[in-house]
């Protein structure tokens, strides 16, 4: 795509602004947190073991701190991103995140995607750059994180 | 107490395909491009690619090491993907680029084993 198709494009998308994804809910499970854990090489007992956790601040098991990657697939790219558009290549350009605090085993998380901002992005060829924002909420509404995706199309 | 220029121990990992395709499971995130040789090689890549976020837990590894869960939360990152990661040896690190009361911000780095940087980011500590 060149240019001028991109900014046709992003001038179609920006209307999309503000559409979010249906909410999702998870119960996030001890079970879970230790896979994921193990995975990415992570083996602190605040992430497998129950009765070491217990003792700590958190008076349980917390999950690692990118563990709120786990609910982006549901709405990344889609159906936060609209997938009908005429490029070849996507790719997870950069996150920027707040962590409110600590996700906790045994909770119940509600996830949504809210489709936030789209633009040209200009380098060796001209870029689409979409971003959306994932918010994570708990049973009493708190907000737990949000988690800003990027990603740019070619 | 942290000083601006400390540096954080140094991680290195080595990223296997199975890596690749096991955090595919932990995460709920089955992209094509992460499992799929295929199709990755009919779009021009030489194989799949790690997730950004796989990087990106190996650098927040490098943080807990020197900054536990058990006093510290990790508050706020913005992480920069700078190419594509194939699976392959790898080394995360970073530094104490301000300290502010209990709040400590840090950047970080992953190379690959060329030395080339896969993702950059700088993030926040707070110590509790």
């Amino acid at each position: 795509m060149d240019a001028a198709e991109i900014d046709a494009l992003v001038d179609r998308l920006k209307r999309r602004i503000g559409f979010t994804t249906p909410t999702t809910v998870h119960l996030v499970e001890a079970g879970q947190i230790s896979r994921f854990a193990r995975v990415i090489g992570e083996m602190s007992p605040i992430y497998h073991d129950e009765d070491y956790a217990k003792t700590t601040r958190f008076g349980g098991l917390i999950a690692p701190p990118t563990f709120a990657s786990c609910f982006l697939p549901d709405h990344f790219p889609k159906p936060v991103f609209d997938m009908d558009i005429p490029v070849t290549t996507n790719l997870h350009s950069h996150d920027v995140v707040e962590n409110h605090r600590a996700i906790r085993a045994g909770e119940v998380l509600t996830a949504r995607a809210v489709y936030s901002e789209v633009y040209r992005r200009d380098g060796k060829k001209s870029m689409l750059l979409q971003m959306a924002d994932l918010q994570l909420d708990d049973e009493g509404g708190y907000r737990v994180a949000v988690v800003r995706v990027a990603s740019v199309c070619f | 107490m942290a000083r601006v220029g400390d540096i954080l121990p140094e991680l290195q990992v080595r990223i296997t395909n199975e890596t690749i395709v096991r955090y595919c499971g932990a995460a709920d995130d089955y992209s094509p491009q992460h499992w799929n040789p295929d199709e990755m090689r009919a779009l021009g890549f030489q194989d799949i690619i790690a997730h950004g976020w796989l990087t990106f837990a190996h650098m927040c590894r490098v943080v807990q090491m020197w900054a536990p869960p058990e006093v510290a939360d990790i508050t706020a990152y913005e992480v920069k993907y700078k190419r594509t990661v194939y699976a392959g040896e790898a080394r995360y690190g970073g530094s104490v680029v301000a300290v502010r009361t209990s709040d400590v911000d840090l950047d970080l780095w992953a190379q690959n084993a060329a030395g080339e940087t896969m993702a950059t980011a700088t993030l926040t500590v707070r110590f509790v």
